[in-house]
């Protein structure tokens, strides 16, 4: 019976110590460690008393001593845990024999009283450490996590878009077309020159023509000149003959003149034929000169697209690779959130069970083989376990339960982590 | 990539911490601290997954689940119940009422979102 104070002492011990140890590792030492002491302290006055019901016969009147009075001595303890005489004004423990069956053991009051407030204690601290931070370390996970979500977005957009292949289609597709209108165009010109300079020596083959048709005229004019001067040597006989030789001058003269009107006609055009091939020449110079232009203009427009391009890949991959960094953080960082929560939800539960096994020690199980019993009885067991929420508590349980020389049948950690799908 | 989101239901603040802290990233999480807190919260947003503790105040699991169930927008959502209790009773109650899973504590949360993860 006297192993079950020991038991829970153990027990909460191990717990705060696990809890020391794990924040201390998180760098959060000094108000935990104050924290620690009064449970030490508390945990150790139960086992001095303890050895003390061993050693020392105990006068009955102090049997009735109010356990108000070693709880404030107690407290006392805990401000200044460098002065073990606190616990010389405990009043002494009267012996097991003397204790009223239906009252609990001292040490079973001091823990009821101590523990609960220990525990409180502890889980306000914890609470206010651990509720700030892992709301923190939520509000960043879920600020990191809407950024990444919108950089994917953006990036999808980007992608989706198609920016890079359609800007380099658009300006390979124009680039194309205006090499191919200009060529086209100068192709034209010269074309057109080619013509116009066979036309040219046309027109002068013509000029040429003209030039011996007006010296037919010419000559045909002399001879009808001639012709009327015989007819008037003649004289009577020669009239019908001068009728004849001044149609033949008429006639000549109007050619002459319709020679000299066309010729001037085409050496106007000529003229004009000049002039334009001199304009699509320089046009075609001109056009010359854009292609061989614009080709390295639209080549400089491409490398700096490209570039630009480039680089917003570029920062897209940056941003994915800072988050990503962000996120592992995170992820180092969580585990510490959670231990809070973790060492919170342990105490909570500890507090829980120590009131349970106090619970079944003062009412129901006063011998060993009795609380072997309950540990054996399914629906007990299974009320402990429900007590708990991590494996650690299970362990710790199991552990602490055959370390007190228990041999409980039942398996504490049945159905552990299990999951069933329906 | 729009996230889903999971209901969280535990009237343990610090269970909804270790499970949000496991979630967070991956899913958006909405929490209540029990059954009828959680009812008022399901119509305001779509909800992709549910997860119940079976014993809390105000309305236990079992009960939010079957009144979740009535709710037409979520006959075929998936519920994980995530409790302490082994009773093959409670377990048959949950899945006649129409639970997914049945996952019981202590449940390490890498398990847990393996099991979001089969489900989702």
């Amino acid at each position: 019976m006297r192993r079950l104070p020991a038991f829970l002492a153990g027990f909460a011990l191990a717990g705060l110590e696990l809890t020391v140890i794990l924040l201390s590792a998180g760098r959060f030492r000094n108000p935990l460690f104050i924290m620690s002491f009064p449970l030490f302290a508390c945990g150790m006055a139960g086992l001095t008393l303890s050895c003390r019901k061993k050693r020392e016969p105990v006068p009955d009147d102090t049997a009735s001593a109010p356990a108000t009075t070693f709880t404030a001595a107690s407290s006392a303890s805990f401000q200044d845990e460098s002065s073990p005489e606190a616990f010389a004004s405990v009043p002494d423990i009267p012996a097991a024999d003397s204790v009223p069956k239906n009252s609990a053991p001292l040490e079973a009051r001091v823990y009821d009283e101590a523990l609960p407030a220990l525990f409180a204690s502890i889980e306000d601290y914890l609470n206010k450490t651990s509720d700030p931070m892992s709301e923190t370390l939520v509000k960043i996970k879920t600020a990191i996590a809407d950024f990444l979500s919108g950089i994917h977005q953006s990036n999808n957009s980007f992608e989706s878009m198609e920016c890079t292949t359609k800007l380099y289609e658009g300006i390979s597709q124009l680039r194309t077309h205006i090499t191919d209108i200009t060529n086209e165009s100068s192709r034209s010109f010269m074309d057109i020159s080619s013509e116009s300079e066979r036309l040219n020596v046309q027109m002068t083959s013509i000029l040429e023509l003209l030039r011996s048709i007006s010296d037919v005229a010419e000559r045909i004019h002399i001879l009808s000149i001639n012709a009327s001067i015989e007819s008037a040597r003649a004289g009577v006989h020669g009239r019908g003959f001068k009728v004849i030789a001044d149609e033949i001058q008429k006639l000549s003269r109007e050619t002459q003149s319709l020679v000299m009107t066309i010729g001037s006609a085409v050496e106007n055009s000529n003229e004009v034929f000049g002039a334009l091939r001199k304009v699509m020449d320089s046009s075609r110079k001109k056009i010359d000169k854009i292609v061989s232009e614009n080709s390295s203009t639209y080549g400089d427009i491409s490398q700096v697209l490209e570039r630009q391009l480039n680089e917003f890949r570029e920062l897209y991959s940056d941003v994915f690779r800072f988050i990503g960094s962000l996120e592992v953080d995170m992820d180092t960082l969580s585990p510490i959130a959670m231990l809070h929560a973790i060492i919170t939800q342990e105490i909570e539960n500890l507090e829980k069970v120590t009131v349970d096994l106090l619970k079944l020690f003062e009412e129901k199980y006063r011998e060993p083989d009795a609380l072997a019993a309950a540990c054996e009885d399914t629906e007990s067991t299974a009320r402990l376990r429900n007590r708990l929420t991590t494996s650690r508590e299970l362990d710790a349980l199991d552990a602490a339960i055959r370390k007190i020389g228990i041999q409980a049948k039942t398996d504490l950690k049945r159905n552990n982590t299990e999951i069933e799908f329906f | 990539m729009i996230m889903k989101t999971i209901m969280l239901v535990d009237d343990s603040t610090a269970i909804r911490n270790i499970l949000k802290n496991a979630l967070i990233g991956e899913f958006a999480v909405v929490e209540a601290e029990n059954g009828k807190i959680a009812l008022g919260k399901v119509s305001a947003q779509t909800i992709d997954l549910f997860l119940f503790d079976v014993n809390m105040p105000e309305m236990d699991g079992i009960t939010l689940l079957g009144e979740v169930r009535k709710i037409p927008q979520y006959l075929k959502t998936p519920i994980l119940m995530l409790t302490t209790e082994t009773k093959d009773e409670l377990r048959q109650k949950g899945r006649e009422l129409g639970a997914s899973g049945w996952i019981v504590k202590p449940c390490e949360p890498e398990k847990l979102l393996g099991a979001i993860r089969k489900l989702l």
